[in-house]
């Protein structure tokens, strides 16, 4: 996995520095938190919702229908 | 010329190219042509995987057969989708080359020897230095330069557009293609290429596509995705052995089902649609692309210089004011002025006779009856003129004019002679009027900023984009009509040596350079440029230079270039924000469903209430799959483009692409899983 993330960082450190103007992607404010936010727990979360659905999830939905270990 | 390129939307599709399409598409499942996209190639490997687990239950006598069938096809159908967008925007292309190559078809060609006599050639035959005749309804046998005669010619085997364009020998409508007919009249014309290097060929070979390769943006999202898959595959794979633990087993079926829903299948099948059809579309406004490369760059620029003449006035100067003598009448002035510019065929004499007619409803009389001489201008007096009915009327340049009054013992009055220095002092050009040796009054002849440029420029502006007017006019005339057109700098009295410096001080700040060019001279910044757009009319080494050759040989699409290349890069990233945000709504699908069997509990995270497992999962790659058909028309077409800034724009699109990603799903998957519980498929 980090190979392909590296391969991604050898690619952006290749690419020359550009001024900032009305064009440039905004990477300050609460628009770009949010998406930067929302990207980490998406793929975040998709990553380890299925092993979480087996482990503390369903754990918690069993302890309430009153099953526990 | 414009509108009619604007107006033409090609259909998406038509039978033939869907036909086509379809076939395409299941000569795409070649695993070595599929592994180039790995995201579409681990979902052929999952298809292939539960086609083996298929047939193995079928020979076990399996129960669940109709669930396992339904399964595989879906995923079948989800690489042909994918396989069939890529087939449909290349095929756009193909049809287009098809026409081309039937315009590159045989031809005879009147080749006209030395001695004035025409002998009939083949066009293959033809070489650069041959000159040839084509009279109305012939075929063009090839690229050159019309040497004499002007012709109507119907272009549209080469841009598409049905509307004929004049070719006429000098000036810059000179240049004629291969391929292309004649509708009226004969054009004698020099040949300019061999066999086999025309223009036709060439354009042939982009439009196929044929030799397209990745684009450095492709290939780093490429990289994304596969990481994306990579992890998606991990999580997949991990999941089997905490199901066993749990003592929920998964089938083959529903662990690929789980695979293919996550990894990001829908920007994964339509990432190499978006960028075809980015140069399609550029093919659409007659722009042809040499490289997606140039159309991804013209997508981030930064700075468009754009040369004054042509582009941001209109091609000649006009007549826009008279400026009388004391104790003459405007109108005589105009009266006078027209009369000279009568068989004044050059476009400021028109204007001038415009003008007159517009302001004091004076007509271009018929002056035949008057015996009128008229006194066509010359580089030795500088002025023109006419003598009719004893009226001797004259215009010129101030200075000849001046001393033409003042050799007949008159003066150009106080008031005048600043007038003159006023008009030039404003960027425009006067012209001295005399009538039988006195001075009547001045027009002034200015540059004209073509309609609408000034908002054009704004939204430029707004988009983060300065543009520069590059002209061979002095400073002051340049500031003055800067100002008028509102560009954010301009280049004064450049030369090509100084517009290539302007180009390397901005690449050196790091920014993306974009320019239109039509000369040799131009050839050296075009190749330095990151966009260079080249004018079909131009010369050869100015087309080779650029990385894009416009058809229409309108300076002014530079504009529309760029927003195109903008369109490109907002569908790409739209896309893949929208196909990662769709997966939310897949798990809560298939999670639950996995695993009710055994744990009934976790039906309370089953928010959408899908009816049984079985069709929760088939729902789930049912929509996977259809998804990608439905957002091919918005891959070929590019999402709707606003000239707005980049923090409007992200917001907009992450409001419709990212939310709408999260939501659409849900609704999409619940309708597809009532429809297959209806039907009792699952």
């Amino acid at each position: 996995m980090v190979i392909p993330i590296l391969g991604i960082a050898g690619n952006l450190a290749r690419k020359k520095t550009s001024p900032e103007s009305a064009g440039t992607f905004p990477v300050t404010g609460p628009l770009f938190t949010t998406l930067l936010v929302s990207t980490i727990v998406i793929v975040g979360a998709l990553t380890f919702f299925p092993a979480l659905t087996l482990g503390p999830i369903l754990e918690h939905l069993l302890m309430f229908a009153g099953k526990v270990f | 010329m414009e509108q009619a390129s604007h107006g033409k939307a090609k259909p998406l599709a038509d039978r033939k190219l869907l036909l086509r399409a379809i076939a395409d598409s299941f000569g795409k499942l070649n695993p070595r042509v599929m592994v180039k996209n790995p995201v579409m190639f681990v979902v052929e490997v999952g298809a292939v995987l539960t086609t083996i687990e298929l047939v193995r239950d079928t020979m076990r006598h399996m129960a669940h057969f109709g669930f396992g069938l339904q399964i595989t096809l879906w995923l079948w159908f989800t690489v042909l989708f994918a396989n069939f967008a890529e087939a449909m925007a290349e095929g756009r292309g193909k049809a287009q080359a098809e026409t081309l190559r039937k315009a590159r078809a045989e031809t005879v060609a009147h080749r006209l020897r030395a001695d004035g006599t025409l002998d009939a050639v083949p066009s293959s035959k033809l070489r650069s230095g041959d000159i040839v005749l084509a009279s109305a309804g012939e075929f063009i046998p090839g690229d050159g330069e019309v040497i004499e005669g002007v012709a109507s010619v119907d272009e549209s085997a080469i841009t598409g557009e049905s509307a004929p364009v004049i070719r006429e020998s000098g000036g810059d409508r000179s240049a004629v293609t291969g391929g292309t007919r004649v509708l009226s009249d004969e054009i004698k014309i020099r040949i300019t290429s061999n066999p086999g290097e025309t223009f036709l060929d060439r354009m042939i070979h982009l439009v196929e596509g044929a030799s397209r390769q990745k684009t450095p943006n492709e290939i780093a999202l490429n990289i994304l995705l596969a990481g994306l898959t990579i992890i998606f595959l991990l999580a997949v794979v991990t999941l089997q052995p905490f199901a066993i633990y749990s003592g929920a087993p998964q089938s083959i079926f529903v662990l690929v089902s789980l695979l293919v829903c996550l990894i990001p299948t829908t920007i994964g099948g339509l990432l190499s649609a978006i960028g075809i059809a980015g140069m399609d579309r550029m093919i659409q406004r007659n722009v042809i692309a040499m490289s997606g490369r140039a159309v991804e760059a013209s997508g981030d620029v930064d700075v468009l210089l754009l040369d004054k003449t042509g582009t941001i006035t209109l091609g000649n100067r006009q007549a826009t004011m008279f400026y009388p003598c004391p104790n003459v009448i405007e109108a005589d002035l105009a009266n006078a002025a027209q009369l000279a510019s009568l068989a004044d065929e050059t476009p400021e004499g028109r204007s001038i006779v415009v003008l007159a007619k517009e302001k004091y409803g004076l007509r271009g009389r018929e002056v035949g009856h008057l015996n009128p001489l008229f006194i066509p201008f010359s580089a030795q007096t500088r002025m023109s003129g006419v003598d009719l009915d004893g009226r001797q009327i004259r215009k010129g340049a101030p200075e000849a004019i001046t001393k033409y009054v003042a050799e007949r013992g008159n003066a150009v009055p106080v008031e005048i002679q600043r007038c003159l220095t006023e008009i030039s002092n404003g960027g425009g050009t006067p012209l001295l009027v005399a009538e039988n040796g006195r001075a009547l009054g001045v027009i002034a002849l200015t540059d004209v900023v073509k309609g609408g440029m000034r908002e054009r420029f704004d939204h430029l502006r707004a988009m983060g984009i300065r543009t520069m007017m590059i002209t061979g006019d002095n400073p002051l005339t340049a500031a003055a009509i800067a100002r008028q057109a509102g560009v954010d700098d301009f280049l004064a009295e450049a030369r090509p040596e100084d517009k290539m410096a302007l180009i390397r001080r901005e690449q050196a700040k790091g920014k993306l350079v974009a320019m239109t060019g039509d000369g040799t001279n131009d050839a050296p910044a075009l190749a330095q440029a990151d966009v260079g757009v080249a004018m079909n009319t131009g010369t050869q080494a100015a087309k080779e230079a650029g990385n894009m050759v416009d058809l229409d040989s309108n300076p002014t699409k530079l504009i529309e270039i760029v927003e195109i290349g903008k369109q490109l890069l907002i569908t790409r990233g739209a896309l893949t924000t929208f196909s990662v945000a769709n997966d939310v709504a897949k798990y809560f699908a298939i999670i639950p469903a996995m695993f009710a069997r055994v744990f009934p509990e976790l039906n309370a995270i089953n928010v959408m209430r899908l009816g049984t497992p079985h069709s929760a999962i088939l729902s789930a790659v049912i929509f996977n799959a259809l998804i990608i058909i439905a957002l091919i028309p918005l891959a070929l077409r590019g999402v709707r483009y606003r000239p707005l800034g980049a923090a409007a724009l992200l917001r907009r699109n992450l409001l419709v692409y990212g939310l709408g990603g999260i939501v659409v799903p849900f609704i999409g998957i619940k309708l597809i899983d009532i429809a297959i519980l209806y039907l009792h498929l699952a």
